[in-house]
């Protein structure tokens, strides 16, 4: 009994942080359109600067805490909104996720660049030391301070929603945007004034929880993760079910800390850490289906040529050939570097299916990647390329079982659910030192590494690093022109015009829900192929290579080359490789890495395309200076008027013919005849 | 705070006719589209200020379209938009909202999910004290006092309808701007509403309804025009366009 009333007290408190950091992703969220990745990031940056004052500089708690949280955040709030968010108003949902993960990619790098993560940093709660007791238990003031600021949060942001000038225009903004204009009124007031209470509530969480789970940069940034599976019980717009949903979790971590046998049962050590994704997972089963909108105001700015066969075999070439002169002159780091670039350049390209043409965000690629090379190494004593052919398999069905609960909801929530799978891969599946499945016992990394063997190809002797660089190039390419096919074929159609218009799509009879489940399977296994090279270049493999943060800023730089085409995979690849060659040069710029591909992904907002398209556009206007004859660019993409688009599309009512009723649908739904 | 005093100074619309000599809306060969797709081929449109302004016209058409390029929230492709004889095709909706330019867009022009009071209270941007719009609003429309805590989208279509007339009307519009508020209902109530916007355009507000209940509107209308694919076919007193409209196409019920 006394056991109980302790643990659901500390729920109670956990409870409070995650529904103060949950509230305010839900209010930007809901007022702005924008759904910030970065929330768990401001708040790291926020606590790390409590901490600088406080306790590096000795300031008085309260003269920190209302600096932080009531001046510095908001100004930062104000300062996204108006420099980045501002403008992405009509961009598509997932230019809008890269721009926040930009930001939170970005302050990582900052904080781990001004604050070296080397050094400990004791960071002691309010009062710490002092107690009250309550029936029998004792409980500390911070404890009690942190419950009462998660009531005030509650009670304010009612208050402030329901009794204020700003509140009602902040819901009348969510109910509708334009009717607002008409008004008068002026949106952009209202959503900057979002984003600064966003921030300072991110930061505040950050400041609470930080006693609690140390201050260190990546845990505090991924508390995003808890704090959203809380506000998707909110179904991302009520504020009383995030409150809900961050109790529920809260408590049932609490109770799981309490009750499993955690410290006796080795594998159940991590399980309580995985308690806000088991229930965003099942919040996304029961989360009732989302009505499809024709025209949702989203006017792609995205835009990319239709591959020709002809350009990719020259691609090709051009890519092999720079890979065979580079390998005798590279240096071991640079050369290394260059491997692992076009590794990871592997792994990017599963994202050009997915997200360049089918326009679905997943957040999870290096996780595949993780998992192919996990059952590679497993799979293959000697390096069989049999062994690609498992990982690729694996990889595929883990990502169709992560993508079944959200298929049938809004990208946002598909790229929510990948955030979820990665952290759990990281938080428990990874650090399990075995598992067993259908009797076949399969190693993982526990708290070491995997060794793993390099993929054999007759005739060619790839323990030389730099022939397994032209190795490499060589399966790139493939895996590239495959794609290329893809997008040449009727589902390469298919998938854009599920990007385009789902709500057209749908109308047509369109299964979308097979297709987004095929074009995220497919992409899961093409990152397991990528994960599996991966592993042999360095012929082991540790957990840390495939952590949920490597994929942020690898879906960050392959948007920044141009996901849309797989040459933008490629600049993608060549940039990692750069970044990472320079971060061995020196110290500098290995400490603060990440900051680049934040700054890149911060760029996306502008340039939504990458910059593949550009290059290209360039290149062709250069021939054409030449006097060379060029055809005009063969574009294929709907980004505007898609209803007229899709008529002529060959995909309609499947079969390229369009029958009687279908057409009267058309006719009727998007009024292209009169009278 | 500033901008909005200045904004009156500089420029909102007169409602008094006799003030106004110039037409209080001209459009002048206006073209808009949506991406590639050209939706209106060059309108000429004259509204002289005063009374009630019909425009039919069959689905498609661009009738829409044309109020959204009026209000600011569609930037056209060519052209020009004159309100009391200013070009205005730059202007954002919420200072053409401020300079008297109201719309009420097609569907319900309401916030459905904040009560009728709140939703009055939204045009306090606009520096009209509340108590008095409140007072004045629920004198002209009873019916809205007696539901002034219920959520709008809770209301019928009718009672949504009449909530966002009564908040145009209390934003002191000079120009009214409507786009189909008969849209799902039934005859009798179109005719009250109407009837409402009669009422209006006699306390001296220039109103411009598009209307599929052709003879609804002609019944109260000065002046009319019917676009058909982006154009202008036809435009005159609302007698002769209703003579050239029967038997034809809109479908009117009239009844
Ligand atoms: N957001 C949009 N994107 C693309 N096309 C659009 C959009 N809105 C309208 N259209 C197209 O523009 C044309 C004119 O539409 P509009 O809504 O102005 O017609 P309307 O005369 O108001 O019709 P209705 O009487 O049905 O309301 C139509 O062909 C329509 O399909
Ligand atoms: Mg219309």
């Amino acid at each position: 009994m006394q056991d109980l009333l302790a643990y659901t007290i500390f729920g109670l408190v956990t409870a409070s942080i995650y529904a103060i950091a949950a509230s305010g992703l839900v209010v930007t969220y809901t007022t702005s359109g924008v759904f910030n990745l970065a929330h768990g990031a401001i708040g790291m940056f926020g606590a790390f600067i409590y901490w600088q004052l406080r306790f590096s500089w000795g300031w008085p708690a309260w003269i920190a805490l209302l600096l932080v949280v009531f001046v510095l955040s908001p100004i930062f709030g104000c300062g996204l909104e108006k420099a980045l968010m501002r403008n992405l108003t009509d961009a598509t949902e997932a230019t809008k996720l890269a721009v926040t993960i930009g930001v939170l990619v970005a302050l990582v790098g900052a904080a781990t660049w001004i604050w070296d993560p080397n050094l400990s940093r004791p960071f002691a709660a309010f009062y710490q030391g002092n107690k009250v007791d309550i029936l029998g238990v004792p409980v500390t003031w911070d404890q009690l301070i942190t419950v009462g600021i998660g009531a005030l949060c509650a009670v304010g942001l009612r208050v402030l929603l329901y009794r204020t000038r700003i509140g009602l225009d902040m819901r009348a903004v969510v109910d509708d945007r334009a009717l607002v204009l008409l008004n008068g009124g002026r949106p952009d007031r209202a959503s900057m004034f979002s984003w600064a209470i966003g921030s300072m509530l991110a930061s505040l969480a950050g400041i609470l929880i930080a006693p609690y789970i140390q201050l260190s940069v990546v845990p505090l940034t991924l508390l995003v993760v808890n704090a959203y599976a809380a506000a998707v019980i909110g179904k991302l717009r009520s504020l009383p079910l995030t409150f809900l949903g961050a109790a529920i979790i809260g408590l049932l971590q609490s109770y799981a800390v309490g009750y499993l046998p955690t410290s006796t049962v080795q594998w159940m050590q991590h399980v309580p850490d995985t308690i806000p994704i088991l229930v965003l997972f099942v919040a996304l089963l029961v989360l009732p289906h989302q009505r499809l909108r024709g025209h949702t105001g989203r006017r792609g700015r995205e835009s990319f040529p239709v591959p020709t066969y002809k350009m990719a075999l020259i691609g090709s070439a051009v890519v092999v050939g720079l890979a065979c002169a580079l390998a005798p002159l590279l240096s071991t780091q640079p050369l290394f570097s260059m491997s692992s670039g076009l590794g990871l350049g592997i792994v990017g390209l599963s994202l050009v299916p997915l997200l360049g043409y089918g326009g679905q965000i997943s957040l999870c690629q290096m996780t595949f990647a993780g998992i192919g090379a996990v059952v590679y190494a497993h799979a293959t004593g000697g390096g069989s390329p049999l062994g690609l052919v498992v990982a690729f398999v694996v990889a595929a069905a883990v990502g169709a079982l992560t993508a079944l609960p959200a298929i049938r909801l809004r990208g946002l929530y598909l790229a929510l659910a990948t955030a979820a799978l990665a952290e759990f891969c990281d938080t428990f599946v990874f650090g399990l030192s075995s598992v067993t499945v259908f009797g076949h016992h399969i190693p993982l990394f526990g708290n070491g590494t995997l060794p793993a063997a390099r993929l054999q190809v007759p005739f060619v002797d790839v323990s030389n690093d730099r022939v397994y660089l032209v190795v490499l190039a060589v399966i790139f390419c493939a895996i590239g022109f495959g794609i290329v096919a893809l997008r040449r074929s009727r589902h390469g159609r298919v998938l854009l015009a599920m990007r385009e218009s789902p709500a057209a799509c749908a109308m047509l009879g369109l299964r979308l829900t097979t297709v987004k489940l095929a074009v995220f399977s497919l992409s899961a296994g093409i990152a397991g192929v990528g994960g599996a090279l991966l592993a042999g270049l360095s012929t082991q493999v540790a957990p840390d290579q495939f952590s949920f943060f490597q994929s942020l800023p690898l879906l960050l730089l392959m948007m920044a080359g141009g996901v849309g085409m797989v040459s933008g995979a490629f600049f993608g690849a060549l940039a990692l490789g750069l970044f990472s060659t320079l971060g061995t040069m020196s110290s500098l710029f290995s400490r603060g890495s990440s900051l680049l591909p934040g700054l890149v992904g911060i760029g996306l907002g502008s340039q939504p395309n990458g910059v593949a398209s550009d290059i290209g556009a360039g290149l062709s206007a250069l021939v054409r200076r030449r006097g060379a004859q060029v055809p005009a660019v063969e574009t294929d993409v709907v980004t505007e008027g898609w209803d007229e688009q899709c008529i002529e599309w060959e995909f309609l009512g499947m079969d390229g013919r369009i029958s009687r009723r279908e057409q009267q649908i058309l006719d009727d739904s998007l009024g292209l005849k009169v009278g | 705070m500033t901008d909005s005093a200045t904004m009156s100074v500089t420029g909102r619309l007169v409602p008094e006719p006799v003030l106004a000599p110039t037409p209080i809306l001209e459009l002048r060969d206006l073209h808009a589209s949506y991406g590639a797709i050209e939706v209106l081929h060059g309108m000429d449109m004259i509204v002289p200020a005063g009374g009630i302004f019909a425009v039919l016209g069959p689905n498609g058409a661009g009738k829409s379209t044309m109020l959204r390029v009026v209000a600011g929230l569609h930037a056209p492709s060519g052209g020009s938009v004159l309100l009391g004889g200013r070009d205005v095709v730059r202007a954002r909706p919420d200072e053409l909202a401020r300079r008297g330019v109201c719309l009420i867009p097609e569907g319900r022009g309401v916030f459905p999910n904040l009560t009728v009071e709140e939703n009055l209270r939204l045009i306090g941007h606009l520096g009209a004290s509340m108590s008095e719009i409140e007072q004045r609003t629920y004198e002209q429309f009873p019916r809205l006092a007696e539901r002034r805590k219920q959520l709008a989208g809770t209301m019928s279509g009718g009672e949504q309808q009449m909530l966002a007339l009564a908040r145009a009307v209390a934003t002191k519009p000079g120009l009214l701007l409507i786009d189909e508020l008969s849209m799902g209902l039934a005859p009798k109530i179109v005719e009250t509403l109407y009837e409402l916007v009669a009422q209006i355009a006699q306390d001296g507000v220039t109103v411009v309804a598009v209307e599929q209940f052709a003879r609804t509107i002609l019944g109260i209308a000065s002046s009319a025009v019917v676009v058909t694919t982006g154009r202008i076919v036809m435009a005159g007193g609302p007698h002769e366009v209703e003579s050239e409209l029967s038997g034809l196409y809109l479908g009117d019920t009239g009844a």
